[in-house]
């Protein structure tokens, strides 16, 4: 199920928050984890099997775990042994779910159709982060299975992020206060999120449809197009992002925020702090520093960005393109720590900015085109013109999307959030707005899902 | 920061709680419908649920479309999301485009491969047929009334179109091509030659393409003081409902009845599923009541239509292979033909050839609109 549906907001959230506020505190996790389980099941309903599967794996190796660190110190090692089997266990679902077909295919082996369970690659990175903070002692063992299994498959970020870490939820997930004022944030920015998704990444994901797909599109078009997808990507992601923290804080958790105006960053270091940011937190946290990071030499230290960074393109995707892609910002990211970033930070803002979105937005042409050769075709459109300019129907769409373009550029920057929290927010009569935007929101983005079976959904395949 | 702690900021989640919680309460208060008038198409009703379809996951998809299709206000959000499309400029991007003086007008045609195919098979046709054969095509609305268009829109080429047309017929010898284009540009000028909430033409566009057919084919047209013309108000065509933008104004529809004419020479035969039906008339006025109103010409689609006059000026017999635009067309050839076969080869399936010989045509007259000769995947069927 995806959020922005019918049938996730007129039918299955009005029963959980129905169900959840009229259920007394103690059942609620259990009754979390009944709705989770339905929420997930929806499309597949085979796949929540390999979930709770996932689920007990970790349970009892954190539990061993956590009992063998408990005891004395003599079994640290036993412990670290249960530790490395449970993160092989993990990567090797992932492994096979994601990665089979595509290494198949490399080695000419006969896999066979091996459907991609939703969410996967997130739910796994959560129970990962969830056993190593046991075995760290970042975090607590979680005795109560229904509790760590809400905690696995709780339906907000369950199968688009933000990829929550147990240590940052541990104490929601035992106890939680609901009130109304984190309730009303929530709804508040669960509405952001629908109205970015629905109103904004929909619509621009059209545009770049639209544009791809038109061979006279021309060097403009062509510009066009990839900056429409690079904002429906963002918008798509950031939207089901912000929805997700919008739901949460409805059910009385916290999570982190994901997105934090990425293409407002003057240099990729500072995009990949701003984009997706719980994801390059784990893989920090989980990966990049225990390989020493940055404190066993350059040589160890580029060594260790180099796997990050193919580790983050083929978390992506299980195809050459986003290995490709994770490579790519290796290589950016790389030329900016030796020398690059010093000059960024002397240049003209306007330069660093620019030199940023434009490697930002060739990324997104590597992200976007899983065959090599389509991908060598569009970059060819982008640099040289075979196809003119631009036709004149083409720019007939450009100019019937320009508002819309527009607004979105905007929304992509901070500016709206600084007037609203400088000139609204602390005003008593915020209510107001916030009410009438609410509802206008809503009934606009509900038009729009009404109107089209258009509602392509970007993260399936992570 | 002022104290914040009144009920009232509370208001954005109460809103948000009402519409959601209103919405199903809605869905299980009305009954369901099983047909949209507005779409022209049957809606999904609730899927039975089985423990196979629910574990396969085919009930969650038709749970979603039934959804989808019997939401509450369903009318009102898609239409809200037709003006919030307009007000955001995407003006035309459903493939209807709203115009200046409450025209709604179809995107336009575009050269696809189909036209080549379907040039081939109404060439092979023609060429096989023994009797004289005459090809007319409607040009598009959004074409011949272009100053009515909003400023940011497609290209119409249509006398590109229409003359690649006309030049694949120049090797058949007994074919004429009928280029009404010039005509209908200028006549465009003082009539109403098209509907503004529909695609198709007037009885008025029809009436003067019916003229320029008469200096082509020979005959001598009925003068237009002898039709009475009925008007009926209140016309919404398929382009109001594609376009959902429900405060567009409704229009008039005229019928051009010859009353001239003397009682009782017409007899009309409709075949449609093998069954036959016959009756007096050309024209279903009860249908104007209805929501598909434009089926007062003819009574709309069918297989096979067979127009009988009695007393009409010639006693020749004309094969129509057509379209839609045909339906108010035919009313007028009627006069000049003892007999007129309208075929329409989307639902009639048999030999085309096979009514040539068997009712010995006289001549054939291939009438379509540029969407459907440049679109139509059915003019396979014309053998």
């Amino acid at each position: 199920m995806v959020f922005s549906s019918i049938i996730f907001l007129f039918v299955y959230l009005p029963a959980v928050l129905a169900l959840y506020y009229i259920t007394p505190r103690k059942g609620r996790n259990f009754l979390l984890f009944v709705v989770n389980l339905i929420f997930y099941g929806w499309g597949e309903p085979k796949l929540v099997v390999l979930m709770l599967v996932s689920t007990l794996i970790n349970y009892i190796s954190g539990l061993l775990i956590g009992k063998m660190k408990n005891e004395d110190g003599s079994n640290r090692r036993s412990a670290k042994v249960v530790l490395i089997i449970s993160v092989l266990v993990n990567l090797g679902l992932l492994g096979y779910f994601k990665y089979a077909g595509f290494i198949g295919n490399i080695l000419h082996l006969k896999v066979g159709d091996i459907p991609l369970p939703i969410g996967i690659s997130f739910y796994t990175f959560q129970t990962m982060s969830y056993t190593i903070d046991v075995y760290r002692n970042d975090a607590h063992m979680q005795k109560n299975f229904i509790t760590f299994g809400t905690y696995v498959s709780l339906f907000p970020q369950l199968i688009a992020g933000p990829i929550v870490r147990y240590r940052d939820v541990e104490a929601q997930l035992i106890e939680r206060h609901e009130n109304l004022a984190q309730f009303t944030d929530g709804v508040k920015i669960f509405m952001i999120g629908l109205c970015k998704k629905v109103l904004l990444a929909n619509q621009m994901g059209k545009l770049w449809d639209l544009m791809r797909e038109d061979t006279t599109a021309g060097i403009l078009g062509s510009w066009v197009g990839i900056i429409a997808y690079t904002l429906q990507i963002y918008f798509d992601f950031c939207g089901y992002s912000e929805m997700a923290i919008g739901l949460g804080k409805m059910l009385g958790f916290d999570f982190l925020i994901n997105f934090d105006y990425p293409y407002i960053s003057k240099s990729i270091t500072e995009f990949w702090r701003r984009w997706h940011i719980s994801l390059s937190t784990w893989f920090k946290e989980y990966i990049y520093i225990p390989l020493g990071g940055n404190r066993k030499g350059t040589a160890r230290q580029i060594f260790n960005m180099f796997v990050v960074w193919a580790a983050t393109g083929i978390w992506h995707g299980a195809n050459y393109n986003f290995i490709l892609w994770g490579l790519y910002f290796f290589v950016l990211l790389l030329i900016e720590k030796t020398f690059l970033l010093k000059k960024l930070k002397k240049a003209p803002a306007i330069v660093s900015h620019i030199y940023a979105l434009f490697f930002i937005v060739l990324g997104w042409v590597i992200f976007f085109f899983e065959d090599m050769h389509e991908l060598g075709a569009y970059f060819g459109r982008l640099f040289v013109p075979v196809n003119g300019f631009i036709s004149h129907d083409c720019l007939t769409n450009v100019i019937a999307y320009l508002p819309l373009l527009i607004i979105a550029i905007f929304a992509s920057t901070p500016v709206a959030k600084k007037l609203y929290s400088e000139k609204i927010e602390p005003k008593s009569w915020s209510w107001l707005p916030d009410t009438v935007l609410c509802a206008l929101g809503l009934i606009v983005s509900t038009a729009s899902l009404v109107s089209s079976g258009y509602n392509p959904f970007l993260y399936f395949k992570f | 920061m002022k104290q914040k702690n009144k009920i009232i900021q509370f208001l954005p989640s109460a809103v948000f709680c009402m519409i959601i919680l209103l919405i199903p309460v809605l869905y299980l208060a009305i009954p369901d419908s099983d047909f949209s008038a507005l779409e022209k198409r049957k809606l999904s009703q609730f899927p039975k649920p089985t423990l196979d379809t629910v574990f396969s996951g085919e009930f969650g998809k038709d749970f979603e479309t039934y959804l989808n299709d019997q939401m509450p206000l369903r009318t009102f959000f898609v239409g809200t999301n037709a003006y919030y499309d307009q007000l955001v400029g995407r003006n035309g991007l459903n493939g209807i485009y709203r115009a200046k003086d409450d025209y709604l007008m179809v995107t336009p045609v575009k050269d696809v491969p189909t036209l080549d195919n379907n040039l081939k098979y109404i060439g092979e046709f023609v060429d096989t047929m023994d009797v004289p054969s005459y090809v007319c095509v409607v040009p598009t609305a959004g074409y011949i009334y272009n100053d009515e268009l909003p400023l940011n829109h497609y290209e119409y080429n249509d006398d590109e179109l229409i003359d690649k047309i006309e030049n694949s017929f120049s090797k058949y010898p007994r074919t004429t091509f009928v280029n009404i284009v010039d005509d209908f540009k200028e006549l465009s000028k003082s009539e109403q030659l098209y509907y503004r909430t529909d695609h198709h033409w007037t009885s008025e566009g029809a009436y003067e393409c019916y003229k320029i057919l008469g200096s082509a084919m020979g005959f001598e047209p009925t003068a237009e003081d002898n039709f009475e013309k009925e008007v009926y108000n209140g016309f919404y065509g398929t382009n109001y409902s594609k376009s959902a933008l429900w405060f567009t104004p409704g229009e008039t529809l005229e019928i051009w009845d010859n009353t001239k004419r003397p009682q009782g020479s017409i007899e009309m035969y409709i075949t449609e599923g093998g069954e036959v039906s016959v009756s007096d008339k050309l024209f279903y006025r009860e249908n104007l009541d209805t929501t598909d109103q434009y089926t007062a010409f003819l009574d709309g689609n069918h297989a096979l239509v067979t127009i009988k006059n009695s007393n009409a000026k010639s006693d020749k017999k004309l094969l129509v292979l057509r379209d839609s635009y045909s339906h108010c067309l035919a009313p007028f050839l009627a006069d000049n033909y003892s007999e007129i076969v309208l075929a329409d080869v989307r639902y009639y399936l048999n030999p085309v050839s096979d009514i040539v010989k068997k009712e010995n045509i006289d001549e054939i007259l291939l009438m379509y609109s540029l969407d459907s000769i440049v679109n139509s995947t059915d003019l396979g069927g014309i053998y």
